[in-house]
């Protein structure tokens, strides 16, 4: 599953780099991945090597307190096998993970008092990832924290378009697919969609599912970049990177800032305030 | 109050939408966080996270699984986030639950990182033995939680399965029941 990776170890002297480079070109893919298992914080915390506060523990997770919180409260998910980026992760395992972390949630909004909670993902170094293993944040929330401070700003339309063209190409006939649900059914439930309205969307995805296999390929070759990046970032900051994005600057060009927009939020969260509170009795 | 999200999921405001099926749609945000900002929620209205049934979700986060390894193939970006802001106080603006799916470069600039906050060891101990003990009730129902949706589509379901004689001798019941009522009346 995991990639060899050299010079993966930059506190090791230079004797030491050499000699486990030699072991990794040795070993087995299966070999490598036990001894990313073997280094790895959150599986020795999962293993019970580490002592930790384990508030919840199932077959396939386990939920930590977080030692340095964002917040009081703030709880580390994960699973208990090793995987580094969430595409990695399982269906099954993945939903099975975001399942407790509702739950998780849930118990933060009964019974430690605040006012929402945030679930966060960061996937890769450059999103804020630091540790090698795929963890879930549940952070509990209140409204002057200022955490995951996040502005929207208007996108160039024109960018807009051509991104959401790439993206429903990407997606065609990939994201479809529903674990749960036998695929005789699912088409059922196709036609009948097709019979209400023929959407574009549909039309496109029907074209592009034709050459799902080579999709496939792709995908697989999407995530090793990843988790190249992932790892180099992680050790070899220096490194400059091929920008593919001369868009990305275009979408800096349009910072017009939206502080217009805020007097709308705040009309907005007035409403949901009271849809929250209601819902807070309901827990009760 | 109109939600935005259910008027897109119905089709009557224009949205940019990039993936639908039965369950949930997936819009490219107009106004986004960094470029290629993509959300994605359920066509049914759930104001948090904690209304929507655990299959729900289980199928949703996967979807967005998808889509964040669609957005890094097609749009070279180095990561994502994926969040979920849920109530107010974490910064939800609009009220239908909903997963935010960001791409992100370096240096494009934003700061999603916390300073870690030092916190007495009574404080984490409180924090601990509060979700432990809720840790501890809801391990057996993770999975299983169908919320209150799918109990009412199973109702509908046993309704629809019900034979037009049975529908007829429910009438028949229902106007005994009512003849009776009526006899009982001095």
């Amino acid at each position: 599953m995991e990639q060899p990776v050299e010079g993966q170890q930059p506190q090791m002297t230079e004797e030491q780099r050499k000699e486990l480079e030699e072991k990794l070109k040795d070993m087995s893919p299966e070999e490598i991945a036990e001894l990313q298992k073997q280094q790895c914080i959150f599986c020795q915390i999962v293993s019970g090597k580490i002592p930790s506060k384990k508030i919840y523990e199932d077959d396939i997770c386990v939920a930590v307190l977080d030692i340095n919180p964002a917040t009081i409260g703030h709880v580390l998910l994960m699973p208990k096998e090793h995987y580094m980026i969430m595409p990695q992760v399982p269906e099954n395992i993945l939903g099975h993970v975001f399942m407790v972390a509702k739950h998780i949630s849930q118990a933060m909004l009964r019974k430690l008092k605040v006012e929402g909670t945030s679930v966060f993902v960061a996937n890769g170094f450059v999103a804020g990832q630091k540790a090698q293993h795929f963890l879930v944040h549940v952070i509990p929330r209140k409204g002057n924290d200022g955490l995951l401070n996040i502005h929207e700003k208007l996108v160039d339309k024109e960018l807009l378009d051509k991104t959401r063209n790439v993206l429903i190409d990407k997606l065609g006939g990939k994201v479809k697919e529903d674990p749960k649900k036998p695929k005789v059914e699912e088409k059922q439930e196709e036609k009948v969609v097709e019979k209400e309205e023929e959407r574009e969307v549909k039309e496109v995805e029907k074209q592009v599912e034709e050459k799902e296999e080579p999709a496939e390929k792709e995908k697989e070759e999407g995530y090793r970049e990843v988790l190249d990046r992932f790892v180099e970032e992680k050790f070899e900051p220096g490194d400059s990177k091929d920008s593919k994005d001369s868009e990305e600057e275009k979408d800096e060009d349009q910072d017009n800032s939206e502080d217009d927009k805020d007097d709308n939020k705040t009309d907005n969260e007035k409403d949901e305030a009271v849809d929250l509170d209601d819902i807070a009795n309901l827990f009760k | 109050m109109k939600c935005e999200y259910c008027e897109i999921a119905k089709g009557k405001l224009q949205g940019e939408k990039i993936y639908e099926d039965k369950k949930i749609v997936a819009i490219l945000k107009e106004t986004a966080v960094t470029h290629g900002h993509v959300v994605v929620f359920p066509k049914k209205h759930y104001v948090i996270m904690e209304m929507v049934p655990d299959s729900l979700i289980n199928y949703i986060f996967n979807v967005a699984n998808k889509l964040s390894v669609a957005i890094f193939e097609s749009l070279g970006v180095q990561g994502t986030n994926i969040i979920v802001q849920n109530g107010t106080g974490a910064g939800q603006k609009t009220p239908h639950f909903s997963v935010e799916i960001i791409p992100r470069r370096e240096e494009d600039g934003l700061q999603l990182d916390w300073k870690p906050k030092q916190l007495l060891e009574e404080e984490m101990d409180l924090a601990f033995t509060t979700l432990k003990g809720e840790g501890n009730k809801f391990s057996e129902i993770v999975g299983k939680d169908q919320g209150q949706d799918q109990e009412e589509e199973k109702e509908v379901v046993i309704d629809d399965a019900k034979t037009d004689t049975e529908a007829v001798l429910e009438k028949k019941d229902e106007e005994n029941y009512l003849l009776k009522s009526l006899n009982k009346i001095p």
